[in-house]
């Protein structure tokens, strides 16, 4: 800052160039264009994906019986895996053993919860089937979120809800009912408390009851819970009291694959909920081994958000059935959920969305015809579907080669109790249908094999 | 007039003054009736002009105390009632003894009179009338330093003593009182002995109308004796400390003895701070020397005992008032304050005086016809209101203050974390070498804690205080540092200086740099203090060129002071000095290499950086150890750090609380325009060439990406913008000035043209300040909602070992872990914490905890020191899940449903996050005082060293 300047009378009068007026044009320009260098530290992308790795510990919940006591089927999906898993029912805690491809039986009143601790958690499963007419669900996985869409609260069919609480300590969930008219807001459901290694069930009918198809969204705000939901349609004269458990949904799409028609003189109808902020279109095609198709006469179904809205799907079914459809296909213009109901001959068989996997996939077999319901692989490649029969020996091994958009249906041999898909190369979805007294349908989800070990760092307080 | 007077003169070398003291005597109106001299083995030829005026001289040795001599004088004396002492330096005027007589003659109940002493050799200055002594040994004139002598002091009055020096005494009562005490050989004896009359119940005045030139040449050290030695200070304070405590009632003595020992102390430190060493241990070795030989006071005290009447006349009402001392130690202190902050101002000044002296051109300094000051004898109120200038600043700074309303209260928000509770706890945070934060760690706190803790113990223990208090004054506080800054760089652009118009422009746009930057509002407070720092800075930086060599070096040290106190909020400052020094006095090196060989030119500047590395040695030193090296380049306050790019530092942008981009585009302008005017180019330029050094930096620092455990930044950058916003400021000021001056001053259109260009200039800081003003941009708020419930908080309190484990993110896209402990991470600690090395087994714990449950975690977690885990909303499911599962953690309440909370169902490890004491912390610490202090006292100006 020293130097002195000119005054008004110092020399630099003359024109022309002159050492200061180079510096003046050559300093900024020098600052600036060095300025323009400067990188700023561009913030890089925080996503940091899991880790998979093998499961140590797993907990599945099979729902109370229908009516009275009930058995429920424990097993494991892994080949080599044999031991004991722990069982909790009523309250009382046993071991029980289990080996490959054989299933063990666990009588009692009330939810199953099975634990598997080491090389039996991944791979842990089991299967509650009705006593009366045909009916089964998979023992659910604790979830944190859980929709159950066509589930009603009147006179024509009602559903009860079961939340089984796996742990020690308490947990909560915040129950949302959807109806055609809305979101109904004074439900009571929101705040559910389940004692540990209690389960607590809410039937519909007292809580909100209403004569339209509803939509369930079971969110668990605290602790672990398995959530199942048992239909029933009542004695009506002299139609026959019938039951069958609805399979839950994970989360809203925008594309739903319904598995398992069952044929028959009955009703057939599709209930889809919209969780969204807008109105959802939805349209409905029918799925056949290898193709999809538009049934004629079916219009578009318009969903307003917030609510539930019901189509009847009985006289396309009916037809198409005759043609070898093995499901229907829901797309819509947003994120829904869905369920499909029959009624056909005096017997509820009721289906939710089915994932496609890529990965292996194994249910329990209730007895009577089963048969494995393949679709919509998407990609080229195979599933073999295995199945064992009780006492743990293989049936039938039968390979089914797919292409993009298409599946198939494999009858089961007579006997099976354990049947397995292993798509290779492609997903596809599945989904066990059992017909015979009445029918049912379980889609087949993932096989849960892995934990997913969260990328931890210490991070910013 | 019938008593007899004698005169006593004492000599030693005193021939510089003798003849006029002889010359004076024989003039004397009243001539005395005998004479007596003595002389105590003079060197320079005393004794002969004595021999030779008054026929004999009595001779003592060359060591014979004043006392001494006094006694051996009035051996010789033959029968006289009143002796008149004389010193070798002390001139009577013609008229003192006729006047004394007079006096003694209306007061027959004095016994001791002393003359009006006025500077040798007639001055009309004071030396004394009368003296007496402070409670802390001070010797009390009751005048003015350099009073003259207008008569305003001539009446007769009651002193406790007068000087020896032109005393006239009665015989009787000076052998009464054993003369004067030898233990006091020159100075104070006076004091001692009028002590002692007054004890004794004589009356002693002091007559004005008798004067007495007097060359006080033992007290100014002008004359040695082998009696005062080299130390005239250890002896004069000696001697009043002897007189206090041998004259002092028995019931106080006590009390003296402690309140002087402390005084010593205080004294000391004062001498120490002003850099008179030499003083200092004077007054140790005075008291030293005194209380380590009680036996010599106990003696005087029973001397005193004895030749004092049973019942001792009280002298409280002759000695000076209590208060006396500490009106001279706020006077000192006021001197001195005044003197440190304008010890730069006028460096232009003496520049312009040292090239006068030089080369002898000259420079008529004219003020400026459009700024004429309204009569000193206007009002306050008048003068403020006709001054524009004054009217704006003061409207723009209470705008200002409105616009800071966000920063009143407890301040947090952005990159500012909420204030620790108390300022102990900054303190703490200084001193200690060990942080029970996170894990534990050994990361020195950040260099700023030390000047916040400091603010907050001044202002009543709050730091929510200081933090206020720093963001809500920023604005005026570099207002003011740019005005100062910017009068002397127009004083040594132009020896007429900036119009005030102009330099107001410029300090009050500079004043919201910070604020419009964004720094402000996002809580960088960092920057803003490095901001507010900065004129004041480059103010005392500007005294590199002051043309005394002394002046230079205390510039160094105000310099080092101020970077260091910069460097704690943002260490860019000390790298930004150091390549700024390289680059001047590498210049300086290719201009003038001859000149710069002299180490005084070199010296200052870098003993200036050099010794800021001993200022802050307890931060960067274990920062570097402990692997937190990296902290030398980030911004205070939260990470990450602002992104800075091309157009912030163009603009003067920080992050997203800024003022419109476009606002930045006026300072950039006006300083590229700022280099037209030929007049005053070279100034502009040497702004551009620090603006082009500063984005040299920028862009070398702009490579740099700072990896932590927690995040990944880039290094702070925030100083640099502000920086180059303050370039292109005094730039465009200068311009300003340049284009001001060339306009023709008579012709017609100047003023339209000139109002155009100050109206479109002020719209750079009207449209900031309205910006400011109107709100709403920043991030600061009073009350940081962590998430957190609050009676885990309240627990947290209780310990260090009781911390919360804050969980956050998805499991899909990662989870990022923090823990918190005591008050949550305050002020200070985000540095600590963001540099503290991963604790490996505490990732792996809390991996454990979200993968799924695990029986070991919860004990693990305790051994930790966790007591509660939460996941602040919204809580991923899965690891909520995991951890409701998981054995030992029990579900604990949270105010916000969608937050989860779990408790460790385990007692905590009460030593989980204690860690080592550290020895090189406290000598660091040490070094870190001693350095301020020593620093400090450099920097201080100097004091006129002792009356010359």
């Amino acid at each position: 800052m020293s130097p002195q300047p000119g005054r008004r009378s110092a020399p630099g009068g003359r024109g022309g160039l002159t050492s200061t007026g180079v510096l003046a044009v050559l300093l900024p320009a020098a600052t600036v264009g060095t300025l323009l260098l400067v990188q700023p530290h561009e913030p890089v992308d925080a996503r940091r994906p899991p880790e998979p790795t093998t499961l140590k510990s797993a907990a599945v919940a099979c729902p109370s019986p229908p009516d009275g006591p009930g058995v429920a089927y424990v097993g494991t999906a892994q080949a080599d895996a044999r031991g004991k898993v722990t069982v909790t029912t009523g309250g009382k805690k046993s071991s029980v053993p289990v080996r490959p491809g054989q299933l063990t039986r666990v009588p009692g009143t009330g939810p199953v919860v099975v634990e598997g601790e080491g090389d039996l958690a991944p791979g842990l499963l089991g299967g509650r089937f009705g006593d009366r007419r045909l009916a089964a669900v998979d023992c659910a996985l604790p979830a944190p979120e859980t929709w159950f869409t066509g589930v009603g609260a009147g006179t024509s069919h009602n559903s009860v809800l079961e939340l089984t609480n796996p742990d020690a300590g308490p947990a909560v969930a915040d129950v949302t009912v959807l109806a055609s008219t809305g979101e109904i807001v004074d439900s009571g459901l929101r705040g559910v408390t389940v004692p540990g290694d209690e389960s607590v069930r809410l039937d519909l009918s007292e809580a909100v009851p209403r004569r339209t198809e509803m939509a369930l969204r079971v969110s668990v705000s605290r602790g672990r819970l398995a959530a199942s939901v048992l239909d029933e349609v009542p004695q009506l004269g002299s139609r026959r009291l019938t039951q069958d458990w609805l399979a839950p949904q994970p989360e809203p799409a925008e594309r739903n694959i319904l598995l398992g028609l069952p044929s028959g003189a009955g009703a057939q109808s599709l209930a889809v909920a919209n969780p969204g902020e807008d109105e959802v279109r939805a349209s409905v095609k029918i799925l056949t081994a290898d193709a999809a198709f538009a049934p004629e006469g079916l219009d578009e179904l318009r969903v307003p958000p917030g609510s539930v809205q019901t189509l009847d799907l009985s006289r396309a079914v009916r037809e198409a059935v005759q043609d070898g459809a093995i499901g229907i296909e829901v797309t819509s213009t947003g994120p829904v959920t869905a369920g499909s109901r029959a009624v056909v001959n005096d017997d509820l068989s009721l289906s939710a969305p089915v994932q496609g996997y890529g990965s292996p996939m194994s249910l329990t077999v209730p007895p009577g015809r089963a048969s494995v319901l393949l679709a919509d692989a998407d990609g080229v490649g195979t599933a073999t579907i295995t199945s064992w029969n009780r006492a743990g020996r293989q049936l039938a091994e039968k390979r089914v080669e797919l292409k993009p958009g298409t599946g198939g249906e494999v009858r089961l041999p007579a006997g099976a109790a354990l049947v397995r898909v292993t798509p290779r190369r492609t997903s596809v979805h599945a989904a066990l249908m059992v017909s015979g007294d009445g029918a049912t349908v379980v889609p087949f989800h993932e096989q849960v094999t892995e934990a997913l070990i969260p990328d931890v760092r210490p991070g910013l307080p | 007039m019938n008593s007899s007077v004698a005169a006593l003169i004492v000599s030693h070398d005193g021939a510089r003054w003798l003849p006029a003291v002889i010359e004076g005597l024989g003039e004397q109106r009243t001539p005395v009736d005998a004479v007596v001299a003595v002389d105590t083995t003079s060197r320079d030829g005393s004794a002969e002009l004595l021999r030779e005026a008054f026929g004999s001289v009595v001779e003592a040795h060359g060591s014979t105390s004043f006392p001494a001599a006094v006694s051996l004088g009035l051996e010789q004396l033959g029968d006289c009632e009143w002796i008149w002492i004389l010193h070798d330096d002390s001139r009577p005027e013609p008229g003192a003894l006729e006047a004394l007589m007079r006096a003694a003659e209306a007061h027959p109940d004095v016994d001791v009179l002393g003359p009006k002493l006025r500077e040798w050799p007639s001055l009309r200055r004071l030396l004394e009338l009368g003296v007496t002594i402070s409670g802390t040994g001070r010797r009390e004139t009751g005048l003015e330093r350099g009073e003259y002598d207008q008569g305003q002091h001539d009446e007769i009055r009651t002193v406790l003593a007068v000087n020896t020096a032109g005393m006239l005494v009665r015989r009787t009562v000076l052998e009464e009182l054993g003369g004067f005490d030898a233990k006091l050989p020159i100075f104070g004896n006076d004091i001692d002995f009028g002590w002692r009359a007054a004890a004794a119940g004589h009356r002693t005045i002091v007559v004005p109308e008798a004067v007495v030139f007097h060359a006080e040449a033992a007290h100014r050290g002008v004359r040695r004796t082998p009696i005062t030695g080299r130390h005239t200070h250890y002896q004069e304070r000696r001697a009043a400390l002897y007189t206090l405590l041998a004259n002092a009632p028995a019931k106080w003595l006590p009390f003296q003895v402690l309140r002087l020992g402390l005084g010593t102390l205080i004294r000391m430190i004062g001498f120490l701070l002003v850099r008179q060493v030499g003083q200092a241990l004077d007054e140790l070795a005075a008291i030293v020397s005194l209380y380590s030989s009680p036996r010599e006071l106990i003696g005087a005290r029973r001397t005193r005992a004895e030749r004092r009447p049973a019942e001792p006349h009280d002298v409280r009402h002759l000695l000076a008032p209590r208060w006396l001392p500490y009106r001279h130690g706020l006077d000192f202190v006021s001197d001195l304050a005044a003197a440190a902050t304008d010890q730069a101002s006028d460096v232009a000044e003496r520049r312009r005086a040292a090239k006068l002296a030089r080369d002898g051109t000259p420079v008529r300094r004219t003020a400026h016809d459009d700024e004429d000051d309204l009569g000193a004898d206007s009002g306050f109120v008048v003068r403020f209101l006709t001054n524009p200038v004054a009217v704006v600043v003061s409207l723009f700074l209470i705008v200002a203050l409105v616009g800071a309303r966000d920063a009143f209260g407890a301040v947090s928000g952005g990159a500012l974390s909420p204030p620790p509770g108390e300022a102990a706890d900054w303190w703490n945070l200084h001193l200690e070498a060990w942080h029970a934060l996170g894990q534990g760690t050994p990361v020195p706190a950040p260099a700023y804690v030390l000047p916040l803790a400091v603010l907050a113990s001044l202002l009543g223990g709050s730091p929510a205080a200081a933090m206020s208090a720093l963001l809500v004054l920023a604005v005026p506080v570099s207002a003011w540092g740019a005005w100062r800054l910017l009068r002397v760089i127009g004083h040594l652009v132009d020896v007429t200086g900036f119009r005030p118009g102009l330099i107001a422009w410029g300090a009050l746009s500079y004043s919201l740099v910070p604020v419009v930057s964004g720094a402000w509002g996002e809580g960088r407070f960092g920057v803003v203090a490095a901001a507010a720092l900065l004129p004041w800075l480059a103010h005392a930086a500007l005294g590199f060129a002051d043309p005394e060599a002394d002046r230079r070096w205390r510039a160094a040290w105000r310099t080092a002071l101020f970077i260091a106190l910069g460097a704690a909020f943002e260490p860019m400052v000390f790298w930004v000095g150091v390549v700024l020094a390289l680059v001047v006095v590498g210049t300086g090196f290719l201009i003038s290499p001859q000149g710069m060989r002299d180490r005084s030119v070199w010296g200052p500047p870098a003993a200036a950086l050099a010794s800021v590395p001993l200022l802050l040695a307890p931060w960067w030193l274990p920062a570097v150890l402990n692997g937190a090296g990296a902290g030398l380049l980030l911004d205070a306050g939260r990470l990450p750090m602002a992104e800075v790019g091309f157009q912030q530092l163009v603009l003067g942008r920080l992050g997203d609380a800024g003022a419109p981009w476009w606002l930045g585009l006026g300072l950039v302008v006006l300083a590229a325009v700022a280099l037209i005017p030929r007049a005053t180019r070279i100034p502009v330029l040497v702004c551009w060439v620090v603006a082009l050094g500063t984005a040299v930096l920028a862009a070398m620092l702009g490579l740099v990406v700072l990896d932590f455990p927690t995040i990944t930044t880039g290094a702070g950058l925030g100083f640099l913008v502000v920086l180059l916003q303050g370039l292109f400021l005094v730039a465009a000021v200068i311009g300003g000035h340049g284009i001001l001056s060339a306009l023709p001053p008579t012709a017609r259109w100047r003023r339209p043209v000139v109002a155009t260009g100050a109206l479109l200039a002020a719209v750079v800081p009207a449209v900031g300040l309205g910006w400011f003003a109107l709100g709403g941009h920043s991030d600061l708020g009073d009350e940081a909602d962590t998430g957190i419930p609050a009676y885990m908080t309240q627990t947290a309190m209780t310990g260090p070992a009781h911390g919360i484990l804050v969980i956050r993110g998805e499991v899909s896209d990662g989870l990022d872990y923090s823990i918190l402990r005591d008050d949550g991470i305050t002020v200070g600690e985000d540095e600590i914490v963001a540099l503290s090395a991963e604790e490996e087994s505490m990732t792996r714990d809390v991996r454990e905890l979200a993968a799924g449950p695990s029986p070991d975690v919860a004990r693990e977690l305790a051994d930790h020191g966790i007591e509660y885990v939460v996941l602040p909303a919204p809580a991923d499911g899965t690891v909520a899940s995991a951890l409701d599962a998981t054995a030992g953690l029990s579900q604990a309440s949270a105010e916000n449903r969608s937050t989860r909370a779990w408790q460790v169902e385990r007692e905590v490890a009460p030593d989980a996050v204690d860690g080592p004491d550290s020895a090189l912390r406290v000598l660091l610490l040490v070094v870190q005082v001693l350095a301020i202090l020593v620093v400090a006292v450099l920097a201080a100006p100097t004091t006129g060293r002792e009356r010359r």
